[in-house]
């Protein structure tokens, strides 16, 4: 057997043995996660919220943890979304994960929640529905014209939102800090896979993002402080087993190079 | 019958899945055909959607209303279509010209804004005076950072001696420190990946399993 292969062993006996086990695990939560919650539990019951469920399906075991936790935590609020997706697979897991949360705590569709689907366009779309979601979308994703909707009644542009939320693997979390931000100042709040976090914190540390949850661990944080365990949590023991199995096999190769090196 | 299909949904599921996962022993027949699946799969979801939520609302569906000034981005398109015929490819450059004319407008104006003059607002930050002095610390971090990173980029100038040379080389390091950070983060990334796989296992088709055997 490759050294390859033995790794690729190791990590995979590090994440299945772990999810066997499947304690969940308690994550202190930063200080980007509480900004989220703290905002969520200073918004007045019934707040409108733009809830951007922006993220492609391959991204979908990072950032539906802390869409669902999110959504939740939203709703028992009395917050009332409107979700939308510049991503096509967004339309369909905004009904999965969003849609399901609010099925489960017994919100109203067009009341409580709305969900008006994918636009295309990234930077272009976010700049569009800002300025007023009925001018983009004039159905909602089940073909009902927005003017029959409630919860769309007195919504104009970004303004009308207490805030918006994004759940994201791309770019898309920069565009509504770019747009929104900049031009209506409504506060931007989301999770990025971690892979986006590094750049997202310049934005975070500028103001321009109020909130953020970096990846799997940001779910998990988020779930503690809810005290929500779930497929985040559970997440966290196989992660931190992973990295420490990864960190381990840097040190052992690095020592054995220069272990060599000095041999020689 | 829908407990059926969400079964055998999850049973392709599976199997597509450790298709996929074949490929860490090495390129096999199983992965290739999980890979074109995945690929016409999306190819024609893509396709479906880009009509149902873009072309139809958008274009067809106003045009049936007699808002003919939508007649302009339908001979545009008609016109980047025309790329894939050899003989007037070139009128494609037209609608693409006017792309990315309007592209590169639209963001000069949010970008210098959004990504210059705030970011740089940002770096201006207090470097004693503050409330702690790990925020102090904090802010010499940055401000350094930035400065240093910044020499480093500047070319004009050969990188030697003791402000060039010097500073070029913590910049360097600090380009090396914002990589590890970032690879980091894209190890976590990429393991969640794998821990939501194995979560499907466990959550979704562990039962769908038990009950196919009866168990």
């Amino acid at each position: 057997m490759t050294v390859r292969r033995r790794i690729y062993l190791l990590v995979a006996l590090a994440v299945v043995l772990p999810l066997m086990i499947g304690v969940p695990v308690k994550c202190d939560p930063s200080e980007p996660t509480l900004r989220i919650y703290r905002w969520i539990e200073s918004l007045p019951r019934g707040s409108k919220v733009w809830f951007g469920y922006d993220g492609w399906a391959s991204s979908t075991a990072e950032i539906a943890p802390a869409a669902v936790v999110v959504a939740r935590h939203l709703f028992s609020r009395d917050c009332r979304l409107v979700v939308t997706s510049t991503i096509p697979d967004g339309a369909l897991l905004m009904r999965k994960y969003v849609g399901s949360v609010a099925r489960s705590m017994g919100k109203r569709y067009g009341v409580d929640y709305v969900m008006l689907g994918y636009r295309p366009g990234d930077m272009k779309a976010v700049r569009q529905m800002s300025g007023g979601m009925n001018s983009v979308f004039r159905v909602d994703q089940n073909g009902t014209p927005l003017a029959q909707l409630p919860l769309m009644k007195g919504i104009t542009d970004a303004r009308s939102f207490a805030g918006i939320f994004t759940a994201t693997d791309n770019k898309t979390f920069e565009y509504y800090a770019i747009v929104v931000k900049t031009q209506y100042g409504v506060p931007v709040y989301g999770a990025s896979t971690a892979v986006g976090v590094p750049e997202l914190y310049s934005y975070y540390n500028a103001g321009q993002i109020s909130g953020l949850l970096a990846g799997l661990r940001g779910a998990a944080e988020y779930e503690t402080l809810r005290n929500e365990p779930g497929n985040a949590s559970s997440g966290m023991l196989a992660q931190s087993c992973v990295h420490v199995l990864i960190c381990s096999l840097i040190v052992i190769s690095n020592l054995l190079f220069f272990w060599k090196r000095a041999w020689r | 019958m829908t407990e059926a299909y969400h079964s055998l949904g999850i049973w392709i599921a599976a199997f597509l899945t450790l298709c996929i996962f074949s490929f860490l022993y090495k390129d096999n027949p199983f992965y290739k055909f999980a890979e074109h699946v995945f690929i016409g799969c999306s190819a024609g979801y893509w396709m479906v959607l880009g009509y149902w939520t873009m072309i139809k609302p958008n274009l067809v569906d106003r045009l049936l209303v007699g808002e003919w000034k939508y007649l302009v981005p339908a001979v545009l398109g008609v016109m980047l279509l025309l790329r894939l015929v050899p003989s007037v490819s070139w009128v494609s450059r037209w609608p693409i010209c006017f792309m990315v004319g309007i592209t590169a407008g639209f963001q000069i104006v949010y970008t210098m804004e959004a990504q210059v003059l705030d970011q740089v607002n940002a770096t201006i930050v207090p470097l004693w005076g503050n409330a702690t002095y790990g925020q102090t610390l904090a802010n010499w971090i940055l401000v350094v950072g930035v400065l240093t990173g910044l020499i480093y980029f500047y070319f004009s100038v050969e990188h030697k001696g003791p402000l060039f040379g010097w500073t070029s080389r913590v910049g360097i390091w600090v380009l090396m420190i914002a990589f590890g950070a970032a690879f980091g983060y894209t190890v976590m990334a990429r393991v969640s990946l794998l821990i939501g796989r194995v979560l499907f296992f466990r959550d979704d088709f562990w039962p769908v399993f038990l009950h196919t055997f009866g168990k």
